[in-house]
């Protein structure tokens, strides 16, 4: 058992090394460390493979998991960081036991996802979907329609049955629960705000339904949190679409729930709000804490957002991973194609503001068949001599002559992209 | 150009609305002709014998009649149009069932019953029939016949007017009140009903004004025991051979109906 100042001194020293909660790793505990390459892109869930997973306990922010010559030691529940050295220095005797020890911690997984089937009559909508949200973060689902983004997302609400797999909330399985025994919350893309009653009334709405004796106090506040104070005796045919959106957040983030599901919520704003809704939604999501997992079918919407995004195609899930990743290394055509223009040279994949134009006469030619100027940037529309169209975002300074009717490509080999 | 337009509206309505409640109205202030018909001189008589027990009876039981004939449509006919609103794909067929007693004669359908609920009818066959009754039910010619009638002529009005409150309502307002927290019973009473109270308002208004002036349901099934405002008003156009009286009767009904619509608006504006 340590003294408590040093419990603070090793808690602060561990927030300095590891701002991100998902991954902390504690240099004086461990002598040594085992952060394969490959383990950086995967998922918590994907590192324990193999291993048991920690159990989950009840009323834990996150979970650790000490790991000593590839088995697990054991876990510990922990609330924040303090609690975690605390628990490590409790602990020590096993952590300490192996000469070579790596401890991972992670922030439990909110919401597990495990090979999720929906079959309707004729059609399978959702093919064994995985997933793995960890608490806290900006997710999103993206696809085209019919990809199985909203039944994947109505599935986890409660409001469609799973014809198979697993859906687990805090490690417990929820799919045979109906919607109002789930902790999650969803912002329906129409709102779904009830017309008789006042924002404040709607907010209040799941207070009451749990006997909270708060319900006003809290309601009020969440007003705030969204900016509507002022508005909170309106009905919802007197709040304009923005609004009526805010009051839908309020409506489901006073609960605190375990998860907020979000349908396609900027879709029914016109364009200049839906930027501003935009930075809103995350600086709402930063504020409440509550993990955010958003579904649509605006690939620029998805990649500005999330922390990580699927990139959902008939059913199944794409790819799973970083703005960057699914952008930069996309794992397959449909992701590279889905996510933005993409120019294919013999199965190689390079985007349009990474082609460059080359007049100099080496690269591969390519006739210009239109132009469009957009003042930061010029659109080329090229046609190869094989047959295929190629985008080239060229910069002002890439000095393309008005008048030219036939240009080079050339690109930098590390922006290609291969795909399987 | 627009008044000549308008024409035929304002003949239709002056024709057939305004001029014979004129009438009406004109006969109701009249004395009554020794063979029928009216004869001078003025009076008021015919309203202040409204106020006879026998007729204030008369007028009690119409209405609690028809506030039965009300009450039980409403909590029959609003699960009913809650489950069409729900039923998806059978939703028209369900409604055209609703609608498809009004391809046959009112009379008819009401005649019906008669061959359903009389001693020798139907029900009394097959309870005789299968030994669980030895003396036929007196199903037929009291209050409970006369309801039931009314109950299942004027059930579809009640249901119309609710479906369609019903059928409008977004269905995510349910899932957000089930996602909210809200088990089935407090979404009924939370969101459904509240919603759906002008349709109810309409179906109750819809239900309850025919019933107070039903003649031939109460007619028939009521076999003269069980006398309403109609058959009252009827009866003074022919056999007791007072007009002037069964108009004050109309209009006394008329101007019940048009309060009770003047005060379900007000009801249905402070919502």
């Amino acid at each position: 058992m340590a003294e408590t100042a040093e419990i603070d001194a090793v808690a602060r020293d561990f927030d300095a090394f590891h701002p991100q909660p998902e991954l902390l790793f504690h240099p004086r505990l461990a002598r040594q460390t085992d952060f394969a390459a490959g383990a950086q892109n995967a998922l918590p869930g994907d590192r324990f493979a193999g291993a048991k997973r920690p159990h989950h306990l009840a009323g834990s922010a996150g979970e650790t998991s000490c790991f000593g010559d590839r088995a697990v030691s054991g876990h510990l529940p922990f609330r924040d960081t303090a609690d975690l050295v605390q628990n490590l220095f409790e602990h020590a005797k096993f952590i300490v036991a192996s000469p070579a020890v790596t401890i991972r911690v992670f922030m439990a997984a909110v919401l597990q996802l495990r090979n999720v089937v929906k079959e309707f009559p004729g059609q399978r909508a959702v093919d064994h979907v995985t997933l793995e949200l960890e608490r806290g973060g900006f997710y999103s689902l993206v696809g085209p329609s019919g990809c199985g983004k909203t039944t994947t997302l109505r599935m986890i609400g409660g409001f469609e049955s799973i014809t198979s797999g697993q859906i687990l909330l805090d490690g417990v399985d929820v799919a045979g629960l109906k919607p109002w025994l789930r902790d999650v919350s969803t912002v329906f893309q129409s709102y779904a705000l009830f017309p008789h009653l006042t924002a404040l009334e709607n907010v209040e709405f799941g207070l009451r339904e749990r006997k909270d004796a708060g319900a006003k106090s809290k309601a009020t506040e969440a007003l705030e949190l969204v900016q509507l104070s002022t508005k909170r005796d309106r009905k919802p045919a007197q709040l304009s679409g923005g609004e009526r959106q805010r009051v839908a957040l309020a409506r489901s983030l006073v609960l605190r729930p375990k998860l907020l599901l979000l349908d396609e919520p900027l879709a029914a704003l016109d364009p200049r709000l839906r930027g501003e809704m935009r930075t809103e939604l995350q600086a709402i999501q930063r504020k409440s804490g509550v993990t955010f997992l958003l579904v649509t079918h605006d690939q620029e919407e998805a990649l500005s957002l999330s922390a990580k995004l699927a990139v959902m195609n008939k059913g199944r899930v794409e790819q799973f991973g970083t703005p960057e990743e699914v952008y930069l290394k996309p794992a397959t055509r449909f992701v590279a194609d889905f996510l933005g223009d993409m120019n294919w040279f013999d199965g190689v994949g390079v985007r349009p503001e990474f082609t460059r134009i080359s007049p100099a006469g080496d690269g591969l030619r390519a006739r210009v068949e239109s132009r469009q100027f957009l003042g930061h940037l010029t659109h080329l529309h090229l046609r190869l001599d094989n047959g295929e169209k190629a985008l080239v975002h060229a910069r002002p300074e890439a000095e393309v002559p008005a008048d030219a009717q036939e240009l080079w490509l050339q690109w930098n080999p590390a922006h290609e992209i291969r795909v399987a | 150009m627009r008044r000549w337009f308008l024409l035929p509206a304002r003949l239709t309505a002056w024709l057939l609305i305004v001029a014979p409640m004129a009438v009406i109205a004109v006969y109701s202030l009249l004395t009554r002709g020794d063979y029928g018909g009216v004869e001078q001189p003025w009076t008021f008589e015919s309203f202040t014998r409204l106020a006879d027990p026998l007729y204030l009876g008369i007028l009690w039981r119409s209405v609690w009649i028809s506030a039965a004939a009300t009450a039980i449509c409403a909590l029959t006919g609003f699960p009913l149009a809650l489950y069409i609103a729900r039923a998806g794909k059978w939703k028209n067929l369900l409604l055209q069932l609703v609608l498809l007693p009004f391809w046959t004669s009112f009379l008819v359908r009401t005649y019906a019953w008669l061959f359903i609920l009389r001693d020798t009818g139907l029900v009394n066959t097959v309870l005789t029939g299968l030994h669980l009754i030895r003396t036929p039910l007196p199903l037929l010619y009291n209050d409970g016949a006369v309801l039931l009638g009314l109950v299942y002529s004027f059930l579809p009005f009640f249901i119309l007017p609710v479906y369609a409150t019903l059928e409008r309502m977004d269905p995510a307002l349910v899932e957000a009140a089930a996602d909210l927290g809200a088990t089935p019973g407090a979404v009924l009473r939370r969101i459904v009903l509240p919603l759906a109270a002008p349709g109810i308002a309409a179906g109750c208004v819809l239900v309850f004004v025919p019933c107070l002036g039903a003649y031939l349901t109460p007619d028939l099934l009521g076999g003269g025991k069980t006398v309403m405002l109609g058959n009252l008003v009827q009866n003074q156009f022919t056999t007791a051979r007072d007009w002037p009286f069964g108009a004050a009767i109309s209009l006394a009904l008329l101007a019940l109906s048009t309060g009770l619509l003047l005060v379900t608006r007000h009801a249905g504006e402070q919502l």
